[in-house]
């Protein structure tokens, strides 16, 4: 049974926000690894977007088979794809749904506005479902 | 020319119709309480400011003093200069705010000292003159008076917050130093409590600062929450920012929350109800990879101070009632890249504390308590 959520560190969602804002204009992807059972995401492994698109994502092929099998070294497991939204909410676009070809979760960084926002997706055929996602991890004084 | 005389319920009607109220008692009269809305002109001033502050001789004018004596020659002096419609309540005024007339106590003014202290805040339109009686009535309490909780205490002493309580059952180590700027080299081996009202007691004799020398827990913790208005959270241990969570979430107190590892920090305001709470954030406890303590993982001194100077922002915020705070918004930064970052956090519907089911069983709760 595995977690029907993520969790993120709020490093790991500060890290996202400020890869997806170096990426720019383009959408940033990386694949997030940790512990699936859990949904605790652990570690954020920031991949070129093949496509260098305002408007689609294609993670870059060696970067992926790199990054895979870093994961795997360090005994953790896949468990989220990321991508940003320059310019569009945090939903996944028609586009997304078609290719979401791995089956783990879709987080998504909406650029727009002051305040980003990062919603998690669960990509079944051609329809998503929100997942809950939580930013935490608070560390100490 | 003449006037009338009226008692309280036929002034109230006429003040109700749009008479003009005129207080002619000594300023200091005033100050104690006066009719809402009047305007203050003592009787050795009103021959120099009738003309200009009453410049309409037709106007309705309702003129009043302590008793109606003093008014009586205010309105009788009033309608020789050619007022046409004077009318003198002959009556004790204390008996328009007994009979529910509109009353205005004013605040109590800043006393000439604390007008020079607090100078420069007062200058801001958001604060003024009213902001900064509000924060000198304010109770804020800081939980744990060590990396988060000395800069926040130190900023909202010097701010002029009127109480502020500090809890803490820990020791002044050597250690702690190089980011717990309220303690000094010769504290080591205090209470961090009594160190702490020590150096507050230096930087501001006006705030009261309160000692709380314990940790705070589930049993303590609504006893030493409730009297504040406003809770900042400096604490170490994560056990401790659930109790807190869950019985501010009860209490309906706000709480600014603020956490740090190494060179990043981050900082958020918990306004139960309004935003997200600590639990929507963490339903369940982190694992402990993700809670590393300083102890443990380190950190460069200033980014407590960072982390913490932002919640006694937030702190002031709260009290003042102004700006946008943090509530549903999580700022988070990263001092070695010298970079800012802000994600949205959402309420989680189905929080544990504050999620609707929580909610309606306290409210339940509540309303089946006499």
């Amino acid at each position: 049974m595995t977690a029907d959520g993520l969790t993120i560190p709020a490093s790991m969602a500060r890290e996202l926000v400020a890869y997806a804002r170096s990426e720019l204009p383009y959408e940033a992807c990386g694949l997030l690894a940790g512990d699936l059972e859990s949904g605790v995401a652990s570690t954020f492994h920031p991949a070129r977007n093949a496509m260098g698109s305002p408007y689609r994502f294609d993670i870059d092929a060696g970067d992926l088979v790199r990054i895979l099998h870093g994961i795997e070294a360090d005994g953790q497991e896949l468990i989220a794809v990321f991508h940003s939204h320059p310019g569009s909410a945090a939903v996944p676009s028609p586009t997304d749904l078609r290719e979401a070809h791995y089956p783990v979760l879709q987080l998504i960084a909406s650029l727009q506005g002051p305040a980003k926002v990062l919603r998690a997706w669960r990509i079944a055929g051609t329809t998503a479902r929100e997942v809950t996602l939580r930013i935490g991890g608070a560390i100490s004084s | 020319m003449t006037f009338r005389q009226v008692g309280i319920e036929e002034g109230r009607r006429l003040a109700d119709e749009g008479y003009r109220v005129i207080d002619v008692r000594e300023r200091v009269e005033w100050d104690a309480g006066h009719i809402g809305g009047a305007l203050l002109i003592p009787l050795g001033e009103l021959a120099s400011r009738a003309a200009t502050e009453l410049p309409d001789r037709d106007a309705p004018l309702l003129i009043h003093c302590r008793s109606g004596a003093r008014s009586e020659r205010a309105s009788a002096w009033l309608a020789a200069q050619g007022y046409s419609n004077v009318v003198n309540l002959r009556a004790l005024v204390a008996d328009w705010q007994k009979a529910g007339g509109a009353w205005e106590e004013p605040a109590k003014a800043l006393t000439p000292a604390q007008s020079r202290r607090y100078a420069r805040q007062v200058l801001i339109p958001d604060v003024g003159e009213a902001g900064q009686r509000r924060l000198l009535e304010a109770k804020v309490l800081v939980v744990g008076a060590g990396g988060l909780g000395s800069p926040a205490a130190l900023y909202l002493a010097a701010a002029g917050i009127g109480t502020l309580g500090l809890v803490d059952d820990d020791v002044v180590e050597e250690s702690n130093l190089q980011r717990q700027v309220l303690h000094a080299t010769e504290a080591i081996g205090m209470a961090k409590v009594d160190s702490a009202q020590a150096t507050l007691r230096r930087m501001n004799p006006e705030t009261r600062v309160i000692a709380h020398r314990e940790r705070l827990e589930a049993g303590n913790v609504e006893r030493l929450i409730a009297p504040y208005d406003v809770i900042v959270d400096g604490t170490d241990s994560i056990d401790t920012r659930y109790v807190l969570n869950d019985a501010a979430v009860a209490l309906r107190r706000p709480v600014v929350h603020a956490a740090v590892y190494r060179w990043e920090g981050q900082v958020t305001t918990f306004v139960p109800l309004e935003g997200p709470c600590y639990r929507c954030l963490h339903p369940v406890q982190p694992p402990q990879e993700l809670v590393p303590a300083c102890d443990v993982a380190g950190v460069l001194g200033v980014l407590p101070g960072i982390a913490g100077m932002l919640q006694a922002t937030e702190a002031l915020k709260l009290v003042l009632g102004v700006g946008d705070t943090l509530v549903g918004r999580l700022l988070t930064f990263d001092g070695r890249r010298g970079t800012f970052e802000e994600i949205r956090i959402p309420r989680d519907p189905a929080c544990p504390a504050c999620g609707q089911a929580a909610a309606s069983a306290q409210m339940g709760t509540a309303a089946a308590t006499p």
